[in-house]
This record gives C-alpha cells, structure tokens and sequence, in this order.
C-alpha cells in the first residue's frame, strides 16, 4: 500500500507522541498527579481517567469560550461509543495536548497549568499544525467540544436556530 | 417475519433460497423481487429497524442511530468522512432523496471501456421507469425551493450557466428540513418503507441487529452466511448459520468489500477494494445580509452542472449543490475555535452552504482490519483537488453573484474573500489553490462510496460478472453501489436500486437452477 499512508497517525502517535513524551517526563513536564476530580464525578466516568477528565474539561473551555458545556462528560460518554482503536488514539491525543504540546512553545508546564492565551496559542499551533495527523486530531477534538454545546437548547436559542419541528423531538 | 437479534435466545441454524445482506437500495430491491418471485429469502441487518417515531430530529441522537461508527467513520489518514447507514433501509434513511439516472455517457463508458455487458441505457430503462414509479420519484417543484436553493439558483442564473431543478422521492414532505437526520413524518419513499414490507408480506425474514460475520463458501460456490445476533448494547452474542445456495451481498461498498475480504473470496487478480471511489465533497459559505435560513425546507433541490461533464476524460468534473448543515454539522466545518468560531456561529441564519463534489479519479481502497472493521484507504490526488477547487471558486462566484457579503473556503487555514474579482479570472487559482482538496486541507466529506467490487466480463479487471454473479464463486451476488466500475458522478439511489431490479433477474434464475 501506498508508503505515506502507512505512516498513519497511529504511527506517529506510536513515534512521535512517545519520544515527546519521554522527552517531557525527563524534564518533569509528566506528572500525572495533581489532577482533582469530586469522587462522584470520578465514579461516573467510563473511559476518561481523572487527568484525561480534567485536561478535555480544559481543552473544551477553550474551544467554546465564551460559552461553556460540560465537554470532558460528553467526551467520556462519546468515547465509550467508538470502536477501541479511534478511543485509544483521542485518549493519546489528550495526552499530547497536556505534556508535549506546551513544550513547543518552550513552556516546561502542562497545558492545564498554562493561562488562557497560552492555551489557545498551543491550540492554535495544533490547528494549523504542518503535520497533517495533528491537524486532524485538532478536529477530532474540537467535533467533539462543539458537539456537546451545540446539541443544547440553550446554545440554538443563541444563533437563532429553531430546533426540531416536531413536538414529539422534545419529550 | 421480523426477528431482532437481543430476541434470539441460542445459536441456530436457519434454511433458506436465498439469503440478502444489507437492506439499503441494492439489498431491498433484491429482497422485494426475489419474494415475489416466491424465493423463501432471509435477509440480515446490522442495525435495528426505525419508524417516524424514533427520528428525533435532534442530531446528537439520531447519527449514533442511523449512521455507521456514530457518523464518524473516516479514511485511515482521518482526511475523509464517510458517511454509511446502519439501520433497515441503510443509507436510503438518511439520504437527501436525490434522484438522477446513470448518465448514458458512464454507461458507454463501462461497456467500451470496462467490458460490461448487457448494461445500457435501453437495457436499464425498463428498471429505471420501474423504480421510479415505484419510488413515486418526481421534479421538486419550483415552489418548493427554500432560500439557500433560490440562491443557487440566483447565483446560477446571473452567470449564465447551466442549472437546474433535482428531482426527490418523497411523498407528504413536510419540508421540515431533517431529511440527513431521519423522517420524522415518513415522507422518504426509502427502502425500508416501500421495499422491506412488501418483501415481508410474500414471506420473506428479516434478521435485524444481527451482523454478517463471513460469507460461507467451498472456494467456487457460495453456501451461506455466518452471522453474529448482537444484543440490546451491539455486542455479538449467539450465532446464526444461514444455510443458502444464493446469497446476495449489499451492504454498501465499504460493508460489501470489508465482509468479502473477511471471508477471503477467491481473488486471483487481486482486484477486491482495490478500486474505491468516494465522490468527495467539501463546502463553501457565502455570508448574505438577509436571513437565510437554511435548515429549513428541502435541503437541495437545485443543482449547478456547469462544471459536469461525465464524458471519460473530461476536464469538469464537479457537481455543485447545496449543503446546509444543523448546528452541530455547521460548528464542525466553521473555522476556528473560542471567540473567533462563536463569531461565525452568530451569522449561522445569515449563510448559504453549497457543496462541491468530485466526480472522482481518486483510487482508494478498503480491507478489514485486524478487528475485522473497514481500513479506508484514500488520498486525493492532485488532478481531484483540482476539481474540487474548481468547484469551491465556482461555488464562490455564484454565492457572490447572488449577493452574498463575503464567502468563505473553511480550509485550513480558511480563506475569507470579500472581493468578488478574487475569485474571477486569473486571480481565482491565487485565491482558491488547486491544492486545497489535498489531504488534510479542506474537511471532505463523502456520502457515496462505490467500486469496490466493480462488475466487467474480464475477470482480471473486475470481481463481478456483467450479471452481477462473482466471476470465481458461483452464487454469489453482488447488488450495490459496490459493482459500479467507475464513480457515476451523482447521487447513486436510483442508479442502486435500479441495478439491483435488473440484476435481481439472474439472481431469480440461479435460485430456481439451485
């Protein structure tokens, strides 16, 4: 099959998000405490760990602001409906997010240690990434952010979306 | 007789004359005529049978529902989504009910070039008009056009070039705007509405949730089809072996070629998915001062075929329609994130959305991965780009010669244009590349995968006869957009669903015979 396609994002991930991530655990960027989470929250997940949890709440703060939506809930929730190996590489792209992405921007801190701005810049690199497969996780992780506001009421009220015609739709 | 798979309580082991995999356009065609001609069919269905009642309209609901891996199943670069159904009725639940013939030039085209037999237009007309009396398929009435297909329609009209109205099949439309998320007012004359119960009352039986694991074959002749009951959460819980001399497979040709390769089909010239196409799409907005309101009404019903061309080797290749999406699909494709995206979501009512699709060249291919799940294998080349550039500046003069404020290209990064000229003359390549359709430049979603075990009386270039019969393994069928040799160029229902009534007339043969 054709050479470039065999270098899948998984591949990547495998090459690329390891060796980052080794390089970021030697300078102590990895740690994976520190993250809190209400027990009853924690008990309700069904693939996030409390850090993934706490990262994707995060990410989707950013990608919706100024509104808000509880996107790490429905990222678990929608996470648990998707094959094993599209789970396994979004949960490894939030780990990205968290550990490697911030360094190349020359922060020696996590993504949730970061402020506002230096959260977006980190997210704007990974949107306009030169590599392809970051570009594409990029979207995967804001589909799923805009997917958990969108589908609210509240957010069709805000851009004058009617919603569905049928009252049965609502019930 | 419906049998739903969390219903069966052991393994069993099931007899029958026939047995049909996929009920979409290809599998209820088949279904249907075989019944009547008094075969005793079974027919298998991955996903669970829907009525009005369960279309929601809501979108966070309804794409787990109708759509294969939740609506998110995409290329294995991640540069294509593929949309796919999964209920009974397959895509013709969630599809826009567009309906157009096989171009006469494709099918020259096949039978000069790909040496298919028996498959021109005067053969296919009988099924043609068949299927559409069948489907009560009709022109959309002017009337009926809501204000994103009117400025098409403007924008076409004041370039002087070619356009005109789409033809539907849909009976008591109430033109409420939901038909990508299901008909709540079972409207769409789908398969699961008009074929499946007709099937049904001559006798047929119609296994839902219940997915085909491997065709059963000895090497040259087909025996049956192993499949998996799945419980209420989708998970394989008790086998059914169905035992049949004729089997017909349509489950799409992503489905089709995934299960074929899982049951290692006799493939000597290895031409099994090797020849995917996928009409590839991408969008462009245009921003009016008016409301436009596209969510509601008949989401296309006009069409731009001033850059379709489906003579071999034409330079126009791109079809351009509308595309308006509901909130979550219209968040998705708009750039940007934070502030920036919330600003283009505040003009959500104020755009226009057309799509422009690639009559592809593009060669793609599927297997099955290690889990036994579809591996999509597609990048557009650089001549598809180019098409599909065409398309997006010819999507853009026409947003702008209906008034459109400002257009934008959602590509990474997004081009905004708000001179008219940029997209005119030379400057339109500066402004809009050739290269924006390539992988991981644009979100390209595609609808219509096809040809994947395209049909040819040569063997070494196809893996159906002319007949639809697999060339090595005698009383297999093939009866979906999977034997179509090249793409088609447009929307694939009625090209479906009329193969699958003509071809259906050997499969009736081989029935008796066997």
């Amino acid at each position: 099959m054709a050479p470039v396609l065999d270098r899948s994002r998984r591949r990547f991930l495998g090459w690329a998000g390891l060796g980052t991530l080794g390089l970021a655990a030697a300078i102590g960027a990895v740690r994976s405490t520190g993250y809190e989470l209400h027990p009853e929250t924690l008990a309700r997940l069904r693939v996030l760990s409390a850090w993934q949890y706490v990262v994707m709440h995060a990410i989707g703060r950013r990608m919706l602001e100024p509104e808000t939506a509880d996107v790490a809930a429905f990222a678990d929730e929608y996470l648990s409906g998707l094959p094993e190996l599209e789970r396994t590489e979004l949960v490894k792209l939030i780990a990205f997010i968290e550990h490697v992405a911030p360094l190349w921007h020359g922060h020696l801190r996590r993504f949730t240690d970061l402020d506002d701005d230096e959260q977006d810049t980190v997210l704007e690199t990974l949107e306009h990434s030169a590599i392809a497969q970051l570009r594409a996780g990029f979207a995967a992780i804001k589909a799923m952010s805009m997917m958990a506001y969108y589908r609210l009421p509240r957010a069709w009220e805000a851009i004058g979306y009617r919603g569905p015609v049928s009252p049965r739709s609502l019930k | 007789m419906i049998v739903r798979g969390p219903d069966v309580s052991k393994s069993r082991v099931v007899e029958c004359d026939v047995v049909v995999i996929g009920t979409g356009a290809g599998g209820g065609m088949a279904m249907r005529r075989l019944a009547e001609a008094g075969a005793n069919v079974v027919a298998i269905e991955e996903g669970p049978l829907l009525d009005a009642s369960d279309m929601t309209q809501l979108e966070d609901d309804m794409l787990p529902k109708l759509y294969q891996e939740r609506g998110a199943r995409m290329t294995e670069d991640f540069s294509v989504r593929v949309l796919g159904g999964r209920c009974v009725g397959g895509s013709t639940v969630h599809n826009i009910n567009l309906c157009k013939r096989l171009a006469p030039e494709v099918l020259r085209h096949w039978a000069e070039d790909f040496a298919v037999s028996g498959l021109g237009e005067p053969e296919l007309r009988p099924s043609f008009e068949r299927v559409e009396h069948e489907l009560d398929v009709s022109a959309i009435p002017p009337g009926d056009r809501n204000r994103n297909n009117r400025l098409l329609q403007r924008g076409v009209e004041a370039l002087g070039w070619r356009g005109g109205a789409l033809s539907h099949n849909r009976v008591g439309c109430q033109k409420s705007g939901f038909c990508a998320l299901g008909c709540p007012f079972a409207a769409k004359q789908s398969s699961e509405k008009v074929l499946v119960p007709a099937a049904l009352a001559r006798g047929a039986t119609l296994y839902t949730e219940t997915s085909a694991l491997r065709i059963l074959h000895d090497g040259s002749r087909a025996l049956g089809v192993l499949a998996a009951a799945l419980d209420e959460r989708g998970r394989p819980r008790h086998e059914v072996r169905i035992n049949a001399p004729v089997v017909v497979l349509a489950a799409s040709a992503i489905g089709s070629a995934t299960l074929a390769h899982r049951s290692a089909l006799p493939d000597p010239h290895a031409q099994l998915g090797q020849r995917l196409h996928l009409h590839p799409g991408a969008a462009v907005v245009g921003v009016f001062a008016d409301p436009v309101d596209g969510d509601r009404g008949i989401p296309q019903s006009y069409e731009c075929t001033e850059w379709l061309d489906l003579a071999p080797g034409s330079d126009k290749r791109v079809w351009v329609t509308t595309a308006f999406a509901h909130p979550i699909g219209a968040a998705v494709t708009l750039p940007g994130f934070g502030r920036r995206h919330r600003e283009w979501m505040k003009r959500y009512r104020h755009i226009a959305v057309l799509s422009a699709m690639v009559h592809d060249e593009t060669v793609g291919q599927v297997s099955a991965r290690r889990d036994g799940r579809p591996r999509i294998r597609y990048a557009m080349s650089e001549a598809d780009s180019a098409q599909l550039a065409l398309g997006l500046r010819a999507g853009a003069r026409i947003l702008f010669a209906a008034g459109a404020k400002s257009v934008l290209i959602p590509s990474v990064p997004p081009i905004e244009i708000s001179d008219p000229a940029a997209v005119d003359g030379d400057r339109a390549v500066e402004t809009i590349p050739d290269q924006v359709g390539l992988p991981h430049h644009i979100a390209l979603t595609a609808a219509h995968p096809m040809s994947t075990l395209p049909l040819g009386d040569d063997p070494t270039r196809s893996v159906v006869q002319s007949t639809g019969e697999h060339h090595q393994l005698s009383g297999l069928f093939v009866l979906d957009g999977s034997v179509f040799p090249t793409s088609i160029g447009g929307p694939p229902q009625i090209p479906i669903y009329t193969l699958s009534h003509h071809l259906s007339a050997h499969v009736i043969e081989r029935a008796k015979r066997s």
